[in-house]
């Protein structure tokens, strides 16, 4: 008997949204555009790749299973871990197809693979706004997490405390090194300027293990909980 | 007890109101069990809590293939329409359910279907894998015209003779009436299972069962 593919199921019954598809796709064909004008011109796109990315991952899982959305791969055989992971897996993937299209671009403008995209720094970035948004928002609405992360960020700037952080960090590369969870936390608080900011490599290593923690915790979730109806009130 | 699936002490609650008290079922291949009950007495957590979909607060629930409460992919369920994803194609939903057992030409989402269609449409997926040895249906009978409900029904037999086991949750009487082997009353948390033929009798089998639900529920 065929097992149900849960990479397969999720690509069909709940791909990303199409408008944040189109939008990663628009921004991954900019950096080529950007990049053959002048090397190192499309760097903000990264930023608004990580951005748009955020929203994409925030994609909820407990809402669409609790309406039976997703009986059919619950019980197709497969366990729960490969379930949430091929659920991260469908969310994180069109960002992770246009992050890698700007590092090609970069790459092939810059004839050199240290293209912000493909620095650690830029990996980690990924990663941070792909596992957190999509652990934070199992539970929640579609795109809540994502909204929150932006609204925390902008908070955050308008108070002027993310301004002076990357002000800092910016006027002294060892800042970071001195103060490794002021770092940490901006990364965690503008997740989008991580691939341009020089964090040093025990920043990266917590903001990696956080995003791991967090993608982690979705799993467990994801494996241990149960989807009555909805409709009955649960 | 020995079957495709076994319950004993089978207990859940939604908060302090409890759902299931204790129950006790074996479902065994090659038969029908028609689940009865009032409307939310239970059936759909009961349905979903054997299939591990939903959380029990006591008891065990051991599959055959398994030997755990998870079952094994040779078991399916459908739960209604409304569990059908909208934005979904029917050809995708038949395909990916089926596992490629059939095909569907209708290229329309999901939402854009009536609920009959609906209902069909997740009835013909399931019910076209092959090798099953267990579906679990909530109301299939909701919403088929019916050509649809006779489908169904001639389709429920065939399964049942190749080995395949059904728990069927309806309020049709008279459809349950038609096919089951055994009945289950589902009252006030407690499982009633009675064979078909002490209940049965007569040429209106409906009637008579709704007379044996409605004692049970007295």
């Amino acid at each position: 008997m065929t097992r149900l593919s849960p990479f397969r199921y999720f690509a069909a019954v709940t791909p990303p949204a199409a408008p944040l598809v189109a939008v990663l796709a628009i921004l991954a064909a900019a950096t080529f555009v950007l990049e053959s004008l002048g090397p190192g011109s499309s760097d903000w796109v990264l930023a608004s790749i990580a951005l748009v990315q955020t929203f994409a991952c925030s994609s909820g899982f407990t809402r669409q299973a609790s309406r039976g959305y997703y009986d059919p791969v619950l019980l197709g055989g497969g366990t729960r871990v490969r379930i949430a992971l091929a659920h991260f897996g469908i969310s994180a993937l069109p960002g992770l197809a246009a992050w890698t299209a700007a590092g090609i671009a970069g790459t092939i403008a810059g004839t050199s693979l240290s293209t912000p995209a493909f620095r650690p720094a830029g990996w980690v970035a990924l990663l941070l706004v792909s596992a957190i948004p999509w652990a934070a928002n199992l539970r929640l609405p579609p795109f809540a997490a994502g909204s929150l992360w932006l609204l925390a960020t902008a908070t955050l700037f308008l108070s002027g405390k993310l301004f002076r952080a990357l002000t800092l960090l910016h006027s002294d590369p060892a800042w970071g090194r001195s103060h490794p969870w002021s770092a940490v936390a901006l990364g965690l608080g503008f997740p989008a300027a991580v691939p341009s900011l020089a964090l040093p490599a025990p920043v990266l290593a917590a903001l990696v293990a956080l995003s791991f923690a967090a993608l982690v915790g979705g799993v467990v979730t994801v494996a241990c909980a149960t989807y009555p109806l909805s409709e009955e009130g649960a | 007890m020995t079957g495709v699936v076994v319950v004993r002490g089978l207990s859940t609650r939604y908060g302090s109101t409890p759902v299931l008290r204790g129950i006790d079922f074996a479902l065994s291949g090659g038969e029908i069990v028609g689940l009865l009950g009032r409307n939310g007495s239970g059936k759909t957590t009961l349905l979903r809590t054997l299939l591990g979909l939903a959380r029990s607060d006591a008891g065990r629930v051991e599959w055959a293939g398994t030997g755990m409460g998870v079952p094994p992919e040779t078991v399916d369920h459908f739960g209604g329409a409304h569990t059908l994803p909208p934005q979904v194609r029917a050809n995708t939903w038949v395909r990916l359910v089926s596992r490629g057992d059939a095909v569907c030409d209708d290229r329309r989402p999901v939402r854009a279907l009536s609920r009959g269609s609906r209902q069909l449409l997740g009835l013909r997926a399931v019910l076209a894998r092959t090798g099953l040895d267990a579906v679990f249906l909530d109301e299939p009978w909701e919403g088929l015209d019916p050509d649809g409900g006779r489908w169904l029904t001639e389709t429920l037999r065939r399964k049942r003779e190749e080995g395949c086991a059904f728990l069927v949750s309806s309020h049709r009487l008279h459809d349950l009436a038609a096919l089951c082997d055994r009945y289950a009353f589902l009252h006030d948390g407690s499982l009633d299972v009675r064979p078909a033929a002490d209940i049965a009798s007569g040429r209106v089998r409906g009637a008579d069962l709704l007379r044996a639900f409605d004692r049970v529920e007295s």
